[in-house]
């Protein structure tokens, strides 16, 4: 089990930044979480200008574990993490960039960096391997980060009833639940908008961080 | 797709390779001053051209930046190198007066502002 490392999310600093009016493009974020192989990559590949790229992360895990002996002991250890991005040029200067991470656990650790100043996150689904995303929506919500789920259908098939999807996941009621082809651009572009819209009307009923 | 000033599609997969270990390049460190915002979507702004005394990697930072924004993670994916290790180089950089770091950060999360959020969604429905 790790730890955050990062620092922790440090309140809303209002004000315009300090280097607005440079020729700089305004960038925006979104996160898209998912477990191993559920179609992040695809789904960034869908609708980003440049392929998406690949980098890593090496960061130190402290991790509990049990030792020889039977006790606990603390530990740690270097991973590396897998981040894979995309990038779309918006008008306005407005730069959206897409960064795919993987869900497990043990890689929660660097959302904080990633979800600062980000818009929302869209978790990947597979109803197949559901638990996998579970520790991606616990994060989002302990965070209070708008998110949207998406069930990707592989080969366009839907295997279970949306509900059955909310049910499982234990969402509240105002959280989009919808289906999604990673591999359909038009699909791509409509679950980001789902989850734009989803995070201005949470803004518009002055939903509070962190709940 | 439409490339974008500065999207090259293919990360150059041979210049960058190196033996050393990545965090050897950096003598070891990790840790950056967190007020310089080098946050995975900072965007990097080469101010001079690459001189002497230069290390390779802080080099390519001001090749890659020189005509562009690049943020961290491009600069990370395109030199092959750990996000944590590029932070470091530009840092440095940075430390010297050698690139402007704009934090990606327009307010802290959450939320983003209505007017973004605005843009965003005009933006995409625009594709």
């Amino acid at each position: 089990m790790a730890s955050p490392v990062s620092e922790p999310i440090v309140p809303a600093q209002p004000g315009p930044h300090p280097d607005e009016t440079g020729d700089a493009p305004t960038v925006v974020k979104i996160v898209v979480a998912g477990g191993f192989a559920v179609g992040k990559t695809t789904f960034i590949g869908s609708i980003s200008e440049i392929e998406p790229l690949s980098t890593e992360a090496a960061m130190t895990e402290h991790s509990l574990g049990v030792d020889d002996a039977g006790r606990m002991s603390q530990r740690k250890a270097t991973t590396t993490v897998a981040l894979d991005f995309g990038r779309i040029a918006l008008p306005g200067g407005l730069w959206l960039y897409l960064f795919g991470t993987p869900g497990q656990d043990r890689f929660l650790f660097m959302w904080d960096d990633l979800i600062r100043g980000a818009v929302g996150a869209v978790v990947l689904v597979d109803t197949e391997r559901l638990e996998q995303s579970f520790p991606a929506v616990d994060y989002f919500e302990d965070r209070g980060l708008p998110f949207v789920v998406a069930v990707n259908c592989f080969d366009g098939i839907a295997r279970h009833h949306l509900d059955e999807v909310r049910r499982a996941l234990g969402l509240s009621p105002d959280v989009p639940v919808h289906y999604t082809d990673a591999r359909s651009r038009a699909a791509t572009k409509e679950a980001l908008q789902t989850l734009v819209r989803h995070a201005m009307a949470r803004l518009h009923a002055g939903v509070p961080a962190g709940t | 797709m439409t490339a974008v000033t500065g999207a090259g599609s293919v990360v150059d997969r041979d210049d960058a390779e190196s033996p050393v270990r990545p965090y050897a390049l950096v003598g070891g460190r990790t840790r950056v001053p967190d007020e310089l915002g080098l946050s995975v979507g900072a965007l990097i702004h080469g101010l001079v051209p690459p001189g002497p005394g230069l290390s390779p990697e802080e080099r390519r930072v001001l090749d890659l930046t020189r005509d562009d924004h690049r943020s961290v993670a491009d600069l990370s994916a395109r030199m092959r190198l750990p996000l944590g290790v590029v932070r470091v180089v530009v840092a440095d950089l940075a430390g010297r007066g050698s690139v402007r770091v704009r934090s990606a950060l327009l307010v802290a999360v959450p939320p983003v502002p209505r007017r973004v959020l605005e843009s965003v969604l005009d933006g995409i429905a625009s594709l």
